[in-house]
């Protein structure tokens, strides 16, 4: 009888383990979610205020990448994470005008980090709206396409082409 | 069975349900905790959230709650939850200078003061729920909150302005003004500002300046951040500095959202070379 409790309470308290452990990932999701919306506003207010960004070098260049230190407000000297954003410049022009544009957040050091969380959008940069081939766009320079997901992706990744 | 092994069996019984008590109740201890901390971190969510479209909220023109004091962000992040009451919030809120195209490229520019920094575009915000039971225990999040889009001035109405900060010399003239010899070297310092619809700048754009050469031509010298330019009645050749005979053209260009605005152009013409000041306005991107 007493085994049987014991057996009971035992798969009760794994399970509570699990939970546990849960919640600490939960959090650190949560902080990577909070980085990779940080990169995206990074990347949005740029684009719309600085008409040289993102920088392509050359002719063929149609990406660029970069990457961001974030520290705790509260103790400046502290790293609570990082974002990377990539920005695919490949069909900005018509008749696709979108950016395609990346941002994934890492919670903990950029090396070695305890969460990752990818956010992939697409930015309307057509001037004439869609539907009717007219201006104004109604959707000018807003994200007209976002996917969240994707926390355990190894490695930045665009779907580069059709 | 004996009374002394009836007594040790009791006794191990007694043992073991103690031990199987303490568990369970360790168990049950650890799921509410559990619980209290999965509460902290969705209302941490929640605030986020809701502090980030309070920020793109319009607040009276032409301001944003975006552009509203570190204090009002700090009250409208704390303010009770009434599905949480016992959850304490906890805000922090600083202006966060971003540098284009980003940090590590701008690095070397930072000590010179020349970086392409964006000072007004963006809040760097931390929001903390602490554990109403264990308040060393806090959910944290931080995130970035950017400039809300805003419209700029339309047409006919100029969004980008021209704005002469040095005294200009006398014979730079306005457009039209065809008297005007200007000395070798001689310059004017400009500046450019975008202004949204309510005729409030934009902040933090980045400008490009160019040169319309009409028979002449002269000197730009820019900001990196191209809101500052000096137009210099001159040319260097390498080995020496010349001044050419005609008229020039000086125009800055703005683009927000992509939407290239009309240039201004700072009319510098004459002969040899006159330099006039004109607002003359190129149409397109």
């Amino acid at each position: 009888m007493i085994a049987l409790v014991l057996v009971v309470v035992l798969g009760y308290l794994g399970a509570r383990a699990l939970e546990y452990s849960s919640t600490t990932r939960m959090q650190q999701v949560l902080m990577a979610q909070g980085l990779a919306e940080a990169g995206m506003e990074n990347a949005r207010v740029k684009l719309e205020k600085d008409m040289f960004f993102p920088p392509l070098g050359g002719y063929g260049q149609y990406v660029f990448s970069y990457s961001e230190d974030m520290t705790d407000p509260a103790n400046p000297l502290q790293v609570v994470g990082s974002y990377s954003v990539t920005l695919d410049c490949s069909k900005r022009e018509s008749p696709y005008c979108i950016v395609r544009v990346q941002s994934v957040g890492s919670a903990g050091i950029r090396t070695n980090p305890r969460a990752r969380y990818r956010i992939y959008a697409e930015l309307d940069v057509s001037s004439y709206n869609r539907a009717t081939n007219l201006a104004p766009n109604p959707t000018l320079f807003r994200y007209i396409l976002w996917r969240e997901g994707g926390v355990e992706q190894p490695s930045v990744e665009l779907p580069f082409g059709d | 069975m004996t009374l002394a092994e009836t007594i040790m069996a009791i006794f191990v019984l007694t043992l073991a349900v103690a031990f199987v008590g303490a568990l369970l109740r360790t168990g049950l201890h650890h799921q509410a905790h559990s619980q209290r901390r999965m509460l902290a971190i969705g209302l941490a969510r929640k605030k986020m959230t809701l502090l980030r479209a309070w920020a793109r909220t319009p607040a009276g023109a032409p301001n944003y709650n975006f552009d509203a004091a570190p204090a009002s962000w700090v009250s409208q992040a704390t303010t009770s939850d009434p599905e949480y009451p016992n959850f304490t919030v906890q805000c922090f809120v600083q202006n966060e200078v971003l540098y284009s195209p980003c940090t590590s490229m701008e690095a070397p520019y930072v000590p010179l003061g020349t970086a392409r920094a964006m000072n007004n575009s963006a809040k760097k915000v931390k929001i903390s729920v602490a554990d109403p039971v264990d308040p060393g225990w806090t959910a944290d999040l931080v995130t970035l909150v950017c400039d809300p889009t805003r419209d700029l001035k339309a047409p006919p109405d100029d969004a980008v302005h021209l704005i002469t900060t040095s005294a200009v010399p006398a014979n730079f003239g306005p457009s039209g003004n065809d008297l005007n010899n200007p000395a070798a070297g001689s310059f004017v310092d400009m500046r450019a500002e975008a202004v949204y619809q309510n005729g409030a700048p934009v902040s933090d754009i980045f400008f490009d300046w160019y040169i319309v050469p009409l028979g002449g031509t002269g000197t730009l010298l820019t900001s990196r951040d191209g809101r500052t330019c000096r137009f210099v009645n001159g040319v260097s050749t390498g080995i020496a500095n010349v001044t050419t005979e005609g008229n020039s053209v000086v125009a800055v260009h703005g683009s927000y959202r992509g939407q290239g605005q009309p240039p201004q152009n700072y009319v510098l013409g004459g002969v040899n070379p006159y330099i006039n000041i004109s607002p003359v306005y190129h149409l397109g991107p």
